[in-house]
């Protein structure tokens, strides 16, 4: 698969503007305005590097994003 | 001239010459040609009962006398025409000399014979000398009608390639036209080739075939060819076209055999893509000793790897379009997102996809907390985040006058190797990306579009921080200070008196800290006419409260009604509408209590009067950098002066500010230089 194929690009920036969304492939085709098939390759494939969750098998299976870990220290702390 | 025509006029010369009928049949004995006479002396159906007493043609292999009735000699000569069955020339009757009367004899004995003897004196009677001779003739008849047929045979391989060559030339610039097509058309010119296939490079060492034509349907395609074995792995390392002939019991030929091919003869041309090997074309038959057209080969090779370049070259742009397209669409979200968080969740998200990475983070300085750094990551555990975040912190925000704005690879301590993208926009590093990578050469195609991102990303933020942060006024008060300060003394005096008690009134009464910013904004312009300063400030509070300040008639607002209190408190202006304001009598009463305190702080002064730098900084914990840099502001220059004096960038003075604010537990520069004159300190 094209590393950063426009889809793949589409439906990752889809999930970051709807961070709550939770949605299944049909769904997702609908949303998105593409076929299930071209889509589920997609959204495996950012289960794999972590950006989405999948709960669930099958055609019911549901994707959510994962918002990355949040770790914050003092500027100082930096320079002891 | 037909290759019929000509054939049949080399006959009837060769008739002529020789003194006999000539006739040439197949293997089933139909005429190929018309019956060539000497003379016209005999009957069309004589000669087709010379050739119908003709034992067996097939089995002659070489030009020879058959007797068809002892005695009456024919000759036979095969010719190889290039098809699949030879013809034969048929040549005859003769009648050896010394020989008639006993044939005669003999013919009229046999039923089989009599029909001949009215013709026995028409046929040439010849010396054995003569018959070697006709023998010879005969065989050059058929060894010239032989090369006729070769020749044609070449005009017409040579017009078929011809015209597939034209047909491939047209065709190999389609979408339709594939691998499989070419080989198709090259097959059908070789009708010795059994099967033809094409193996392409997977890895550096290995090809597997993906192209295979033959009669048997072999399961050959899938199957992975490696580099020195077998016959065509031995190709891969030569880097030379080879063949090999008679190798059926070569043990090579073992996986062939298991998947139903018996080549008997193969061949295997590597196809070279800018002096590599990046495909192999190979082909079998089942003939020992197959003849291979070495040149066809390599045409039908070079054919192959256009072909293969081709197709490589519109794969890659439609690949660099569609990238395009993803890289259009990722930076126009970046650009016009409004949130600085998001922007970094595209930075973090697009390099996992684009590398498919273990994990990535970004580094970055927090627009409203200026003292911390932050992380936000994929993938990496936190006690080694935090570890991590402090060695990239260190190596991009510490280091000052550095240019850190490429990406570079870095080691991490576990042995992880990431890509580092600073996020930088005119030489400011406001992160870094960090994408975990397996090996350098993964991503250097994509480290263009990384270095894009880095920039669009600081563009982004750039603008983002532009945009939420507060419009400060800050430097213009500060020059109608200076103004009042150097014309004005006096006036000066009383408005630093006003500034002075509304930090302590303000927060007596609950004011925030903005509403106390804004009065002592206010105090300050009320020394001037309106028109004066009313272009030149931008805060929204101020300008309110000034607004209220000279045209409302009614004061309900605090602010204005603490503004109008200072006011009064300093003699400045006395408005009648506050005269009976609660407020008021609020701001006595605490005012004579703070009058009271005043009196303490002489002593205090006096105690603290002639507090050395080095005491103060002690007391403070200043570091000698920021213990500089307070020194500047309590002489009154501003970031940028300050900057130019002890030869930084505004932002490190920024960062000190900030530092030094929170070590002297103030919110702005004014109290901070209050705080500091308090504490007894002045700079030399």
């Amino acid at each position: 698969m094209l590393q950063l194929n426009p889809l793949k690009v589409e439906c990752t920036l889809f999930f970051e503007e709807n961070p709550y969304t939770f949605e299944t492939v049909e769904g997702l085709a609908s949303r998105l305005g593409r076929r299930t098939t071209e889509l589920a390759q997609i959204l495996e494939h950012l289960v794999t590097v972590s950006i989405l969750e999948k709960i669930g098998d099958g055609e019911q299976a549901i994707y959510r994003y994962l918002q990355p870990d949040t770790f914050q220290f003092q500027r100082e702390a930096i320079w002891d | 001239m037909g290759l019929n025509k000509a054939v049949q006029n080399l006959q009837n010369g060769y008739a002529h010459l020789l003194g006999m009928m000539i006739l040439m049949v197949d293997e089933n004995r139909c005429s190929q040609t018309e019956v060539s006479y000497p003379k016209r002396l005999f009957e069309d159906a004589l000669f087709k009962q010379i050739v119908d007493l003709i034992p067996n043609p097939s089995k002659i292999k070489n030009t020879v006398f058959v007797e068809i009735i002892p005695g009456l000699k024919t000759l036979i000569a095969p010719v190889e025409t290039g098809l699949s069955k030879p013809f034969y020339l048929i040549g005859g009757v003769l009648v050896e000399e010394g020989t008639v009367e006993v044939v005669k004899k003999y013919l009229l004995e046999h039923s089989e014979g009599v029909h001949f003897v009215g013709y026995l004196e028409m046929f040439p009677i010849v010396s054995k000398e003569e018959k070697e001779e006709i023998l010879s003739a005969f065989q050059q008849l058929s060894e010239s009608i032989q090369s006729i047929y070769q020749s044609q045979q070449h005009v017409d391989v040579y017009q078929r390639k011809t015209s597939k060559t034209e047909w491939v030339a047209e065709q190999i610039s389609n979408e339709s036209f594939n691998l499989d097509l070419l080989l198709h058309q090259f097959k059908e010119l070789r009708s010795e080739l059994d099967f033809i296939g094409v193996a392409l490079q997977k890895e550096h060492e290995k090809y597997v075939i993906l192209h295979f034509l033959d009669s048997r349907n072999a399961p050959i395609k899938g199957k992975e060819i490696t580099i020195g074995e077998g016959f065509f792995g031995q190709v891969i390392v030569t880097e030379e076209y080879s063949h090999w002939t008679n190798i059926q019991e070569d043990p090579r030929l073992l996986p062939y055999k298991e998947n139903g091919l018996f080549p008997r003869s193969l061949y295997c041309q590597p196809i070279k893509i800018g002096g590599q090997t990046k495909a192999l074309l190979f082909g079998g038959s089942e003939k020992e000793e197959a003849h291979f057209d070495v040149t066809d080969i390599r045409h039908l090779a070079s054919l192959i790897g256009i072909f293969l370049n081709q197709q490589t070259m519109r794969d890659s742009f439609q690949n660099h379009l569609l990238q395009l397209s993803a890289f259009n669409e990722i930076f126009s979200a970046m650009t016009n997102v409004q949130n600085m968080k998001r922007v970094l969740y595209i930075l973090i998200d697009m390099g996992m996809n684009l590398l498919s990475g273990t994990f990535a983070c970004v580094l970055y300085k927090d627009v409203q907390e200026e003292c911390k750094l932050s992380i936000l990551s994929r993938g990496m555990k936190n006690d080694f985040l935090a570890y991590y975040g402090r060695d990239l912190g260190k190596r991009y925000f510490a280091a000052e006058n550095v240019n850190m704005t490429k990406g570079v690879f870095h080691q991490l301590d576990n042995g992880s190797l990431v890509y580092e993208m600073p996020i930088t926009f005119r030489s400011q590093v406001f992160g870094v990306l960090s994408i975990g990578v397996r090996n350098e050469e993964e991503v250097t195609p994509y480290i263009p579009f990384l270095s894009s991102m880095g920039i669009v990303g600081g563009i982004s933020i750039s603008l983002l921080e532009k945009e939420q942060a507060p419009q400060s006024d800050e430097k213009i008060i500060h020059v109608f200070t200076k103004l009042l300060e150097k014309q004005q003394p006096a006036k000066y005096e009383l408005s630093q008196q006003a500034i002075d008690l509304v930090s302590g009134f303000g927060q007596h009464i609950g004011l925030t800290s903005q509403q106390i910013h804004t009065i002592k904004n206010a105090i300050v312009l009320s020394f001037y006419e309106e028109e004066i300063w009313q272009d030149s400030i931008v805060e929204k509070e101020t300008q309110e409260l000034m607004a209220q300040f000279y045209h409302t008639n009614e004061v309900e607002h605090v602010s204005l009604k603490v503004l109008f209190i200072l006011l009064h408190h300093i003699g400045v202006k006395l408005d009648p509408r506050i005269k009976d304001d609660p407020l008021l009598h609020k701001f006595e009463e605490w005012e004579s209590r703070n009058y009271m305190v005043e009196m303490v702080i002489p002593l205090e002064e006096q105690v603290a009067a002639g507090l050395e730098e080095e005491e103060i900084k002690k007391k403070l914990n200043l570091s000698n950098r920021e213990m500089e840099v307070l020194a500047q502001v309590l002489n009154g220059l501003n970031n940028r002066e300050i900057a130019q004096s002890l030869f930084i960038s505004d932002h490190t003075v920024k960062n000190h500010m900030t530092n030094i604010l929170q070590k002297l537990g103030v919110t702005d520069r004014a109290q901070a230089i209050a705080k500091v004159y308090q504490m007894g300190y002045s700079p030399k």
